[in-house]
């Protein structure tokens, strides 16, 4: 079913959940983490963080049952063909949409701070073509371009957050633990848009050798994107302080911008940030785009997905370009990720660990008993 | 054949896959030092709806290079209705692009700073605006912002950095304040539209940063002078260095400091009223006594640092009274104190905050000076 050289490492895997979920939201969650859960902000993202682990374990014992294949061919298994094929269909366009909504926004900030006259249907299409090549590689590639990519990325981005650390004031963070309900309620709606990625695991595991080796990796994975949006969240905070951040869109942008380096030849650390961040909204964009050209060959039935790769960019593109501007990309961005995002995160995965631990379908639990 | 299909492709590749929109080379770029605005007064209007009066100021890069007396930057002004306006019509004066990357100093007039509506818009502008970062330092200038940029310094050359380097040294001055855009604009936000900002003051051939010029609720209700600028970042714990002059034995010892250190203390509540006590510790040394008199001397010391302690008590209890009632809002951060340590007190001063402040809350300021060195002679 899938060839040889299919197959990515325990390694990669964690790399996918990292570069994937950290994308282009990671500028903007910091507002929405600041404006629901307050001073607090840091803690509640921390504890729901660890909380995704256990959604990405039971997503994982999902694909340990079906060794050796993804989810548009096990679900198959579960629910039946036709049914299986209209729900891989259904999250196929919903993996569009998110992938459509990361192009977009990355495009608008890009627009804003580094190509205020390049048109935005180009920056939208040298993006997405680029990502058509990688695709085309099929999984290993993409494998290897978040490996290499991952230190890359962060290395400097560290570096450069450490720069700041000047402008912080850390009693910002008082008073600790003040209504702690509200605010875990208050951010409930928003977890799924910073922890959004786990699906795709769905996807990717059926590529590693063998499945119930992916445990470790993707809490590792998990642990260290929930670490990077607890420190990210808690710099905002200590660096505006709690009713400053939601004033800024994208606070941790700002927080870079407003690091100065005296006598430093790169006097603005905002240029570098932005080009790292490119990366990062890159890897996102192959993830998903791998899974939607992978998953429409399964549809259809045919063994090899590249014919798809440059069709598909249309598709994407047509969907960058239909919100209006920013806020309505934020506007339809929060209804996707409040109310459709959690479905094929943690309900979909749920539900059809019950159908199938009921039915008793699925290969390695015959093999072990 | 099959190179020259080659070969055109690369060249149709070349031009047509090469490229770039927001290129803009160094050299077309005039880097903006200092930033004035104002509000426009009726001779400086060129149209009716114009309402700020801009001005920059940039190094000229050739007078630079050459050294030599000449002026080596120029000033723009220039008039409009909003700030982007004035920003853009500097274009159709200058034939390269305004560059605001390396901006130091954003200068705001006195009568903008008073005007509620300019002076919002003009916040909202410069920190909305993508061009700028805020790192930048702000200032408020008496008169008018653009009447800064006239002033030749005497030693130094370009007058936005001269002005930022006697910001930065506040570290060894209590008297001098530096403020960066974006802590002015997460006090207001923290603080309710309240924040002091430093003070510029143009000589000829000098300027002098003294004093801080107060906003509440966005808007100028007065200043603090050079001497209270002291006493002002001792209790708000802004003080670095600095300098206490007190007599004693009939002769004036300055007293220099390396730190100094406020803390706020909630004693009690009772009777609506909250009691809080400004604890201020510094350490330093005393360089300067009289001939032939023995400085290094335990009980000589102690007596001095009493001395010292009373005159840091008096002066703070006399800024603390100005701030509650004079000014009347409370910009010496006991709000901030109270609102991360005792949530509970803050919810129910809340509402109507400055009110209370100026009625309900009592500070009390004790301080421990120590006198660790004396200098080289006995």
């Amino acid at each position: 079913m899938i060839k040889n050289n299919d197959i990515i490492s325990p390694y990669q895997i964690s790399m996918i959940v990292i570069m994937t979920m950290i994308g282009a939201s990671a500028f903007h969650f910091v507002h929405d983490a600041v404006a629901r859960s307050g001073n607090d902000g840091w803690i509640v993202v921390g504890i729901y963080g660890l909380l995704n682990i256990v959604a990405a374990w039971l997503l994982i014992s999902l694909n340990v049952r079906f060794p050796g294949k993804t989810f548009p061919e096990y679900i198959q298994e579960i629910i039946g063909v036709i049914p299986g094929k209209i729900v891989t269909i259904i999250f196929i366009a919903y993996i569009a949409i998110i992938t459509a909504y990361e192009v977009r926004e990355f495009t608008e900030v890009a627009k804003m701070f580094l190509l205020p006259r390049t048109p935005t249907e180009i920056i939208m299409l040298t993006l997405i073509l680029t990502c058509v090549y990688v695709v085309r590689g099929g999984v290993e590639c993409v494998g290897r371009i978040v490996e290499i990519t991952f230190p890359l990325v962060f290395i400097p981005f560290f570096l450069i957050l450490l720069a700041g650390i000047t402008n912080l004031e850390l009693t910002n963070i008082f008073p600790l633990f003040r209504d702690m309900p509200n605010k875990f309620i208050n951010m409930a709606p928003d977890i799924p848009h910073a922890f959004f990625g786990i699906e795709y695991l769905l996807f990717y595991i059926g590529f590693m050798g063998k499945p119930q080796k992916a445990y470790k990796p993707v809490t590792l994975g998990l642990l260290f994107v929930t670490g990077f949006y607890v420190l990210i969240t808690f710099i905002g905070i200590t660096a505006f302080g709690a009713d400053a951040v939601p004033k800024y869109i994208w606070p941790l942008l700002s927080y870079i911008r407003d690091i100065n380096i005296p006598g430093l030849f790169l006097e603005r650390l905002d240029g570098v940030a932005l080009a790292i961040w490119v990366i990062t909204v890159f890897t996102t964009i192959i993830t998903g785009y791998f899974i939607i050209s992978y998953s429409f060959s399964k549809v259809i039935g045919t063994k090899e997905h590249k014919q798809y790769v440059l069709p598909m960019v249309t598709v994407i593109f047509y969907l960058a370009l239909q919100p209006d501007g920013l806020a309505q990309l934020y506007d339809w961005g929060n209804i996707m990720f409040k109310y459709v995002s959690g479905v094929f995160m943690y309900l979909l995965p749920i539900l059809l660990l019950i159908i199938t631990v009921i039915g008793k379908r699925g290969g390695s639990r015959n093999e072990k008993a | 054949m099959k190179r020259l299909s080659l070969f055109i492709t690369l060249i149709i590749l070349c031009t047509l896959l090469t490229g770039c929109w927001d290129k803009v080379e160094i050299d077309e770029r005039i880097f903006v030092l200092g930033i004035g605005i104002d509000k426009a007064s009726e001779e400086e209007k060129n149209q009716v709806s114009d309402r700020y009066l801009v001005s920059f100021a940039s190094p000229i890069v050739g007078a630079l290079k050459e050294g030599g007396d000449g002026k080596v930057f120029d000033t723009y002004n220039t008039a409009g209705e909003t700030f982007t306006i004035c920003l853009t019509q500097m274009l159709s004066r200058l034939e390269q692009k305004l560059s605001f990357e390396h901006t130091r100093v954003l200068i705001l007039g006195e009568n903008l700073v008073k005007d509620e509506r300019l002076f919002r818009e003009i916040l909202d502008s410069v920190g909305r605006a993508h061009e700028f970062h805020k790192s930048m330092y702000v200032f408020v200038v008496p008169d008018k912002a653009h009447e800064i940029f006239n002033v030749e310094p005497r030693y130094s050359k370009l007058l936005a950095m001269y002005i930022a380097g006697i910001a930065d040294n506040e570290i060894y001055s209590a008297r001098i304040s530096k403020m960066a855009a974006h802590e002015m604009y997460n006090k207001l936000l923290n603080q309710d539209g309240s924040v002091m900002i430093p003070r510029l003051m143009a000589h000829k051939d000098e300027v002098k940063v003294a004093g801080l010029a107060v906003i509440k609720d966005y808007k100028l209700i007065g200043y603090i002078s050079e001497e209270e600028n002291i006493y002002t970042s001792w209790v708000t714990n802004e003080a670095e260095g600095g300098i206490i002059t007190t007599k004693y034995n009939d002769i004036s010892i300055p007293f220099r400091y390396n730190e100094f250190k406020r803390k706020i203390k909630l004693d009690k509540v009772e009777n609506n009223k909250i009691y809080i006590t400004l604890s201020m510790e510094t350490e330093g040394e005393v360089e300067e006594y009289i001939w032939n008199k023995q400085l290094l001397e335990q009980e000589n010391i102690h007596k001095m640092e009493k001395q010292l302690e009373k005159e840091v008590v008096e002066q703070s209890e006399k800024i603390v009274k100005k701030f509650k009632d004079e000014l009347q809002v409370d910009l010496i951060g006991i709000r901030d104190y109270l609102k991360k340590f005792q949530p509970d007190v803050y919810q129910t001063v809340k509402s109507k905050y400055n009110e209370r402040f100026r009625d309900d809350i009592v500070i009390n300021v004790t301080a421990d000076v120590k006198i660790r060195r004396v200098g080289l002679l006995e």
